[in-house]
């Protein structure tokens, strides 16, 4: 195919846009390519765009060239195809034909894709489809960030729920380990307001664990590790006086008791905590800090 | 320059493919039929010349007359002529299909042809010969020619692919194909008249 730039004049017909200067030996190669249906859209695009351009002696040199490519069986096999091929090829298209009059619209004739098409092929509205997509890119944009926000709730939900889970569990074995009597323990150690506190006896041979509601002097004593003891201790709590505020009695025949006490919350400040063996001897004191 | 004779014969045919495929717009069905007669051994060979069985060809035969059914009202006759216009259909469907069906035949070598390449449906004899010819006239181009045809045209892979492939810019893979693809044709024609279809 031969196509001389004397051949390649300006558009002749009326465009909307100037045309796009392809040169000859550029048309001639889309031209070939185009005829073996090797190009992709977008060079269909710009060889039909280039095609347009061009004089109609070139244009008529273009399709003269195709129809002869088209036309040229030196390639292709010696063959022929079934007589049955006929029969399957008008039977498809019947039957495609009667799904369009039985009212089942083809795709490209469904309504959207003919606006969607319709958008594409207007120049004035590549614009609209611009905005369309940025419009889509910030819905789209606006959703993931609420599932972001979404999925960040859910497991702080979720956290909160396991450790929950992880509580009762623990209350479960506490309670099954050591029976209901240290409910009240447990109870005090989930509020807010709790404190723990440690009277412990020189050499670890045992330890009070002192639990305290600052805001409503509920007082839990979980004794530990006292049955070395040879009978019972006494816990008492004084204020900064040296008024005896609470006692109790602490079992040393198994290796922990609980006793909950109660005391008046504004007197806590500078309580001391005494604990006293059988013989009444200090063996172990703390003061509230 | 063309003769009057020709360009009235040339316009003669233009209105006849137009009204035509203006029937088969319209919904007539002999007019389907009238299209098949004219051009249905050629889609076939088209089809049959890539794919690597009769009943693959065949079936592509069916979407492309679906095809040129569909798209009837859109033939433009001062774009290009009927025939150019169903062998553009055949070929993008054909290749297309190649590609999504990744049925790409191999690179054919030219020890493996004496094996035998071809589908089921076809004989070992025609399929062989058919391959022997076309090795033949593609043995005779310049390597790079030879590749870029037996890749984008042979075996479906896009012109961006090929380019990638044989590391090679996108420009001079268009060259080489459409250069290639003109000098098989001629090459063709004179070296293996006896070979081409009437």
């Amino acid at each position: 195919m031969k196509i001389s730039r004397e051949q390649y004049p300006e558009a002749t017909t009326p465009m909307t846009n100037p045309p796009i200067y392809t040169p000859p030996n550029e048309l001639a190669e889309l031209a070939l390519l185009d005829a073996y249906g090797l190009l992709e859209p977008a060079e269909q695009m710009r060889f039909e765009q280039a095609f347009l351009a061009v004089s109609p002696d070139v244009q008529a040199e273009v399709r003269r060239v195709q129809t002869e490519i088209a036309m040229d069986e030196a390639l292709l096999p010696n063959c022929e195809p079934s007589v049955e091929l006929k029969i399957k090829v008008l039977a498809r298209i019947r039957s495609a034909m009667d799904m369009d009059t039985s009212g089942m619209l083809r795709v490209d004739e469904l309504p959207f894709q003919r606006d969607t098409l319709g958008y594409i092929g207007s120049k004035s509205n590549i614009m609209s489809s611009v905005w369309t997509w940025r419009m889509a890119a910030l819905v789209l944009l606006g959703v993931c960030l609420t599932l972001v926000v979404m999925a960040n709730t859910s497991q702080r939900h979720f956290d909160r729920m396991f450790e929950e889970a992880i509580r009762l569990h623990t209350d479960r074995e506490i309670e099954s380990a050591l029976g209901t009597e240290f409910q009240p323990y447990m109870d005090l150690m989930r509020r807010s307001t709790a404190k723990q506190q440690y009277v412990a006896i020189n050499g670890g041979q045992g330890l009070v664990r002192i639990s305290i509601d600052e805001a409503t002097g509920d007082i839990f004593l979980l004794a530990m590790d006292l049955d070395n003891q040879d009978g019972p201790c006494s816990f008492t709590i004084r204020n900064a006086q040296g008024d005896e505020l609470a006692s109790a009695v602490i079992r040393t025949d198994r290796y922990i008791d609980g006793v909950s006490l109660s005391v008046d919350p504004t007197l806590l400040a500078g309580t001391q905590f005494v604990l006293r063996d059988a013989d009444n001897r200090v063996i172990a004191s703390s003061t509230f800090v | 320059m063309v003769g009057r004779g020709a360009r009235f014969q040339e316009s003669s045919d233009i209105n006849e493919d137009l009204q035509l495929m203006q029937r088969i717009a319209s919904g007539d069905e002999s007019a389907v039929s009238e299209l098949y007669d004219r051009f249905g051994g050629l889609v076939f060979r088209g089809a049959r010349q890539l794919l690597p069985s009769d009943a693959e060809a065949e079936d592509a035969v069916q979407e492309v007359f679906l095809r040129l059914w569909r798209t009837a009202d859109r033939f433009d006759p001062a774009r290009a002529k009927l025939v150019t216009w169903v062998m553009l259909l055949t070929r993008r469907h054909v290749i297309d299909r190649i590609r999504r069906a990744a049925v790409r035949p191999k690179t054919i070598e030219m020890n493996a042809i004496n094996e035998g390449f071809g589908g089921a449906h076809e004989s070992k004899a025609s399929s062989v010969e058919r391959n022997v010819q076309l090795q033949k006239c593609l043995a005779t181009l310049p390597e790079i020619q030879r590749a870029v045809i037996e890749r984008a045209y042979l075996q479906g892979f896009t012109l961006r692919e090929v380019s990638i492939q044989l590391e090679m810019p996108l420009g001079t893979v268009k060259s080489a194909l459409s250069r290639g693809l003109a000098r098989l044709r001629a090459n063709a024609s004179q070296d293996l008249p006896g070979w081409a279809a009437s």
